[in-house]
């Protein structure tokens, strides 16, 4: 799955929906390598592994729901200030508030366009 | 708009009917007068109602003031008053009941009165007076015509209904007005109670409250608890809580939770408020902020403050700011949207205690939240770790396998090599050897037959090496040799093929030969045990295709497994081992998905031994890399590990083992003839 020999910046999908891995990939690459993963330990090894640069994140997922997921990676020194992007149906303005306070750098509300994902990534991937 | 308790001094400037009870009537007049702005369309329905009711071109409501009647709503005129002396409705007052003139030119009261004789030259008339059910008479219901007609009595009893029905507008809107009046009063008086109540049940209800809150530690429902509690309790129009977020900057308020009374439109989400209000400021500075009326003269606020406050349509605002250990800002603010409220310091302390409540629970919430997440953090972590180093063990132990493999395989080969030549001199001149002795000894049988009385000398010598006994034992010697060195042979030519050095690639090989062959290197170990028992072989070969395999590694396999049997016969009387082959139809393999079954014939390789058996726990362990029951030093607890390893993982074929705790172990070995995972 991995190329070694690109220098992509590598964006990890993690959401329990396929549909949404495949949205996430048709909007990102080939400008990026996408690695999508749909269950919390396979993402937290990924996360370990490859040098990630930006972390999308569904919130209502069974088990390990995303909010869980983000505060458990920002409880990791070396993943401090890994940029991650809330991708969710969930736009009260409570859900983006625990967006935050569970550490999270963006909100994208679904269902968002491929222009819209892409610029995000763009200014975080930059920054 | 207001009523007066009094009206001006003016009003009663009356000469046309100074008494007291004209006094009253003009007080009720200039009470109602000022209510007909709102009632317009209320009049003007009813005053048209009339019109229609009586077929008249001309309609009016009027009130009658000390010195001219005041025309509040009209059809089919233009005049906006009249002078009283002047005035018809002058009369119906003073009648108190329906006045009609038929025809004013046939009346002598009216026929040269302004009206009849010019313009609008009025010839019929009908009033009747408007009352209020206090009895107070405030003017009238008329209409008019330009000839001269009559009414029905229906007609009459209709307009005096409609009279009846302005009256009771005009009184209800009176009614309402002065109710709207009372109502401030009344609210304050609430606020004030309250307050009272607060300030002797402050402690209770902080005591409940904060019980409520600390309950849960989910933060939707603590600060839902909190802005309802408040809410109900303060009396309040609406009362929210705000987080102060940094976006870049700059900081944002964002409401989440609110409790408003149901017309108040909502509070919830971006507050609609520059970044850097008075609100903003407050919660920043963790000040609270209580303002009573915004639009009241302050030194407070300066004037961009007000226009902020006014962004939120509120007339109050009292504002609690609140600040987590994990540096999160926000603020409970209460809101009165039409009125103005006095924030008692009662109220604010019970309201700061309540934040300082909330701000405890927020972080109760929080470092719930964060232990969970640290707990999943570890516990993955652990996975993640207990996986690597399951892995690490794996390669480990493969190195550890590979070089000792290699090394011994290398060991095997090179001996096998060095003794195959020695051994091949040996065979290689052992005919000669057999053939020379053979020449020698029927030469010595010559000489005693031709010389058959020998000297001394040789007859000693002869005597000395027991000639009779040595002619006899030499060919016996050399045949024994003979043996020992093709057994040597045999021997080299097994370790060779157990070694297969030279063999990294898949080939059909004979396994038989190589069940055999591993048989011969543990001949030795077979023999006698500690036990002191031969272990009997019970070979039951079935009969089998050449089976495309590691060969090497495959002996590999069964000299780990018979070595184990070997080991778990070491004290059982009577020892034996059976190893039974077979060939299994791909039909019957169940294990296989039943799209595979048609394709592949696997042999299967049966060793069993009536040793002392294992226990569950050993069985389950049996595989794992390093487990061993056999004493330090004798075991690595690799050779099972291994052998699985290369049973399952590159031949694709299955390792079983059943046992029973006395009855002995069996171990079931299933190749695939030809191979269905290529190699790792």
């Amino acid at each position: 799955m991995l190329d070694e020999m690109t220098n992509l910046q590598i964006v990890l999908a993690f959401d329990d929906s396929p549909v949404i891995h495949q949205l996430v990939k048709q909007a990102l690459e080939p400008d990026y390598q996408v690695i999508t993963s749909d269950n919390a330990v396979d993402a937290l090894s990924i996360i370990y592994e490859q040098p990630i640069s930006i972390l999308l994140l569904d919130v209502q997922m069974p088990d390990v729901n995303g909010l869980k997921f983000c505060r458990t990676v920002r409880s990791l020194p070396q993943f401090r200030h890994l940029p991650v992007i809330m991708v969710t149906s969930q736009d009260k303005p409570f859900d983006v508030v625990k967006g935050q306070l569970a550490g999270a750098t963006e909100y994208l509300t679904k269902p968002f366009d491929a222009e819209k994902l892409r610029e995000t990534v763009r200014r975080f991937i930059n920054t | 708009m207001k009523i007066p308790e009094f009206p001006p001094e003016s009003l009663f400037s009356c000469a046309t009917m100074p008494c007291n009870s004209e006094l009253n009537r003009l007080k009720a007049v200039y009470q109602f007068q000022l209510l007909e702005i709102d009632l317009h369309q209320e009049l003007d329905d009813l005053t048209a109602l009339a019109a229609d009711l009586c077929q008249t071109p001309i309609a009016m409501v009027s009130f009658m003031g000390a010195d001219r009647q005041w025309i509040k709503s009209k059809v089919g005129t233009h005049l906006k008053e009249i002078q009283r002396d002047i005035a018809f409705c002058n009369h119906t007052i003073r009648k108190l009941d329906i006045f009609v003139i038929p025809d004013t030119l046939n009346d002598t009261r009216f026929a040269t009165h302004p009206l009849v004789s010019q313009s609008p030259n009025i010839r019929f008339y009908a009033g009747v007076p408007l009352t209020t059910s206090g009895g107070a008479l405030l003017g009238t219901l008329c209409v008019m015509d330009f000839e001269p007609r009559d009414l029905t009595q229906n007609q009459r009893k209709g307009l005096k209904t409609l009279s009846q029905q302005v009256g009771a507008q005009l009184e209800l809107k009176r009614n309402t007005i002065k109710l709207r009046q009372l109502i401030p009063e009344i609210k304050q008086l609430k606020h004030r109670l309250i307050a009272q109540e607060l300030l002797s049940q402050q402690d209770s209800i902080l005591f409940d409250l904060a019980n409520q809150i600390r309950n849960s530690l989910d933060l939707d429902a603590i600060l839902q608890i909190a802005v309802n509690e408040i809410h109900a309790l303060l009396q309040v129009d609406c009362c929210y809580f705000v987080w102060c977020l940094p976006c870049g900057d700059r900081f944002n308020l964002v409401s989440t939770h609110e409790a408003t009374d149901v017309a108040i439109p909502s509070t919830l989400g971006k507050l609609s408020v520059a970044t850097n209000s008075i609100l903003t400021k407050a919660i920043l500075n963790l000040e609270t902020l209580r303002i009573e009326d915004i639009a009241a003269p302050s030194t407070v606020l300066t004037i961009e403050d007000r226009l902020s406050l006014r962004q939120l349509n509120t007339t109050s605002v009292l504002l609690i700011p609140l600040k987590t250990h994990s540096e999160q800002l926000g603020a409970i603010i209460c809101h009165h949207y039409q009125y103005s409220r006095k924030w008692t310091d009662s109220e604010v302390r019970l309201l700061k205690a309540i934040a300082d409540q909330v701000a405890i629970a927020l972080d109760q919430a929080e470092l719930l939240e964060q232990t969970r997440a640290s707990a999943f953090a570890a516990q993955t972590q652990a996975t993640y770790l207990s996986n690597a180093l399951s892995q690490l063990q794996q390669t480990q132990m493969q190195l550890v396998q590979q070089e000792k493999m290699s090394s011994l395989g290398q060991l095997v080969a090179g001996v096998a090599h060095e003794i195959n030549n020695p051994v091949n001199f040996i065979n290689g001149n052992i005919t000669f050897a057999n053939d020379y002795v053979k020449g020698l000894l029927e030469l010595l049988m010559l000489y005693q037959e031709t010389y058959p009385n020998p000297t001394d000398r040789l007859r000693e010598k002869a005597d000395a090496i027991d000639l009779n006994f040595l002619t006899e034992d030499l060919p016996r010697l050399l045949s024994s040799m003979r043996m020992g060195a093709e057994r040597i042979r045999q021997i080299v030519l097994s370790l060779r093929n157990f070694s297969r050095h030279d063999e990294a690639e898949m080939k059909p090989v004979d396994i038989h030969e190589g069940i055999d062959n591993t048989l011969l290197i543990l001949t030795n170990r077979l023999k006698l045990t500690r036990a002191k028992f031969e272990i009997q072989v019970i070979k039951e070969y079935g009969i089998l295709p050449l089976v495309e395999c590691y060969a090497g590694q495959l002996n590999q396999v069964f000299m780990n497994v018979l070595s184990n049997a070997i080991d778990a016969l070491d004290e059982t009387p009577n020892p034996a081992i059976t190893i039974s082959t077979y060939l299994m139809n791909g039909e019957q393999n169940h294990s296989l998905e039943p799209s595979h079954r048609a394709q592949v014939d696997s042999v299967v390789v049966r060793i069993q031994d009536n040793g002392s058996g294992m226990s569950e726990t050993t069985q389950q362990k049996l595989f794992n890399p390093f487990f061993t029951t056999k004493p330090i030093g004798k075991g690595t607890g690799l050779g099972l590990s291994i052998s699985y390893q290369i049973v399952v993982d590159k031949h694709g074929g299955m390792l079983k083992c059943s046992s029973e705790i006395g009855q002995g172990s069996e171990f079931r070995i299933q190749i695939p003839v030809r191979p269905l995972l290529r190699s790792k």
